[in-house]
C-alpha cells in the first residue's frame, strides 16, 4: 500500500479543469489560442502555460480560460442554430466580390463606346 | 579586480554556485515522469533543464580560469571537493528513480522554495560583482530564475493552503527541509574575502537576509519556518552519504571514458 498523494498513486484531482490558453503575440494583436493544459487553479494554470508552452516567445499578453467558462454552439448539423453551418441562408450573392466581375466587361465597352449625347442618356 | 590575488574566493564562490545548481538540477531531474501530473512533469522537468544549463554556465566560468575543465569539474570531483548545500543532495524521498520512488512532492516544493528565495538573494548581489563575466552571467540567470520561483511559489501557496493532508505533509516537509538548511546560507568563512574584492559585494548579509524572507513569506501562507540546523556543512565539503550516490549515478557514463568526446 501506498500512502495518498505519493507518486505513482492515482488521486482524485477534484479541483482540476482544463484550461484554454491564448496568447497575444504581436503588441496589438488579438488573443490567438495556443494550447490546453490541466491545472488546478487559474494562477497555476497562468505558470504552467508559460513554463510549457511560452517559454521561448515574447508575448505582450497572455489570457487562461476555464474551458467550463465556454459557451459551445451545438455541433449537430440538425440543430437550427449549428455553428458552422452557414448554408441555410439563402443565397446573397451582392456580399461576395465574385458577383460583380460583370461589371469590368461592362466598363469595358463603356470605354470603348464613343461619348455622344445620345449614348449618354 | 586583481583576478590573481582572488583566484581562490572566485574559484570558492563559482564552485557553490555551480554545485548547487547540478545538484538541484539533478534531484529534479529524477521527477522525470512522477511529477502529480503531466503539465507539472513537463514544467518541472524543463526547469531541471535550466538548472542544468546554469550549472553548465558557471563550470565553463571555472574552465576559463583554468580550474579544469567543465565536463571534468561536473563529474570527476569526489565529495570533499564539492561545495553543494546538504539540503540539496538529499533524495526526493523513500525509494531511488529506479527502485519503488515514492518520493514526497511537499518535500521537493519545501526545499525548492527555500532554495529559490537564496538564489535569488545570491544572484541580486552577484550582478553586481566585480568580476564582470560573473555578473553578467548573473544577471541573465536572474531572469529566467524568476519564473522559477514564481511557478514553485504557485504550488507553494496553494498546498499550504489546500489545508488537510496537503498542508500537514508541506509542514513536515519544511521541518525535513530546515533540518539540512543550515549550510544553505553559510558562506563558509569566504564572505570577508568575497565583500573586499567586490566579487560577491554583500555576501555577509546573505545568511540573515534570508532566514527573514522565507520567515516572512511563508508567514504569509501561514506556515512557520522550523529550526535551521544542519548536520554536515557541505560548503566546506562535509556531505552526506546520499551526495556520492548522485555523482556515482550522474557520472556512470562519464567515468566510463573521461577522454571521449561527448
Amino acid at each position: 500500500m501506498t500512502n495518498p498523494g505519493q507518486s505513482g498513486e492515482t488521486v482524485p484531482h477534484q479541483d482540476f479543469g482544463v484550461y484554454e490558453v491564448f496568447a497575444q503575440t504581436q503588441p496589438l494583436g488579438a488573443m490567438e489560442w495556443q494550447a490546453s493544459l490541466m491545472a488546478g487553479s487559474p494562477q497555476m494554470a497562468l505558470s504552467l502555460a508559460q513554463q510549457n508552452f511560452l517559454r521561448r516567445r515574447q508575448i505582450y499578453g497572455l489570457w487562461v480560460v476555464p474551458r467550463d467558462a465556454i459557451a459551445k454552439a451545438p455541433t449537430d448539423p440538425t440543430d437550427p442554430s449549428h455553428a458552422a453551418d452557414a448554408l441555410f441562408r439563402l443565397p446573397k450573392g451582392y456580399r461576395e466580390l465574385s458577383d460583380y466581375h460583370y461589371l469590368v466587361s461592362k466598363w469595358r465597352q463603356y470605354q470603348q463606346q464613343a461619348m455622344t449625347p445620345d449614348t449618354m442618356a | 579586480m586583481d583576478e590573481k590575488r582572488w583566484r581562490p574566493a572566485l574559484g570558492e564562490l563559482l564552485a557553490q554556485l555551480a554545485d548547487d545548481d547540478l545538484v538541484t538540477a539533478f534531484r529534479a531531474s529524477e521527477w522525470l515522469g512522477l511529477a502529480p501530473h503531466l503539465e507539472e512533469d513537463v514544467a518541472w522537468s524543463s526547469i531541471a533543464q535550466d538548472e542544468m544549463g546554469h550549472a553548465a554556465m558557471y563550470f565553463s566560468l571555472l574552465e576559463q580560469l583554468g580550474f579544469g575543465s567543465a565536463d571534468d569539474l561536473a563529474h570527476l570531483r569526489g565529495p570533499a571537493d564539492r561545495r553543494n548545500s546538504v539540503l540539496l543532495e538529499r533524495p526526493n524521498g523513500p525509494g531511488t528513480y529506479l527502485d519503488q520512488p515514492r518520493f514526497d512532492w511537499a518535500y521537493a516544493l519545501a526545499r525548492q522554495y527555500l532554495y529559490d528565495t537564496l538564489e535569488a538573494l545570491r544572484l541580486d548581489g552577484l550582478v553586481e560583482s566585480s568580476y564582470q563575466p560573473l555578473a553578467e552571467l548573473a544577471a541573465k540567470i536572474r531572469r529566467e530564475e524568476r519564473y522559477h520561483a514564481l511557478h514553485h511559489a504557485t504550488w507553494l501557496e496553494e498546498v499550504a493552503q489546500a489545508g488537510g493532508e496537503a498542508s500537514e505533509r508541506l509542514r513536515h516537509a519544511f521541518v525535513r527541509a530546515a533540518a539540512d538548511a543550515g549550510d544553505l546560507a553559510y558562506t563558509s568563512g569566504w564572505a570577508r574575502e568575497w565583500e573586499e574584492s567586490g566579487l560577491w559585494p554583500d555576501a555577509s548579509e546573505l545568511p540573515a537576509a534570508w532566514a527573514h524572507q522565507v520567515e516572512r513569506e511563508l508567514s504569509h501562507w501561514g506556515l512557520v519556518l522550523p529550526p535551521v540546523a544542519s548536520v554536515h556543512n557541505g560548503r566546506a565539503g562535509e556531505h552526506s552519504p546520499d551526495l556520492a550516490s548522485v555523482i556515482a549515478q550522474l557520472s556512470d557514463v562519464y567515468r566510463t571514458d573521461p577522454v571521449a568526446s561527448w
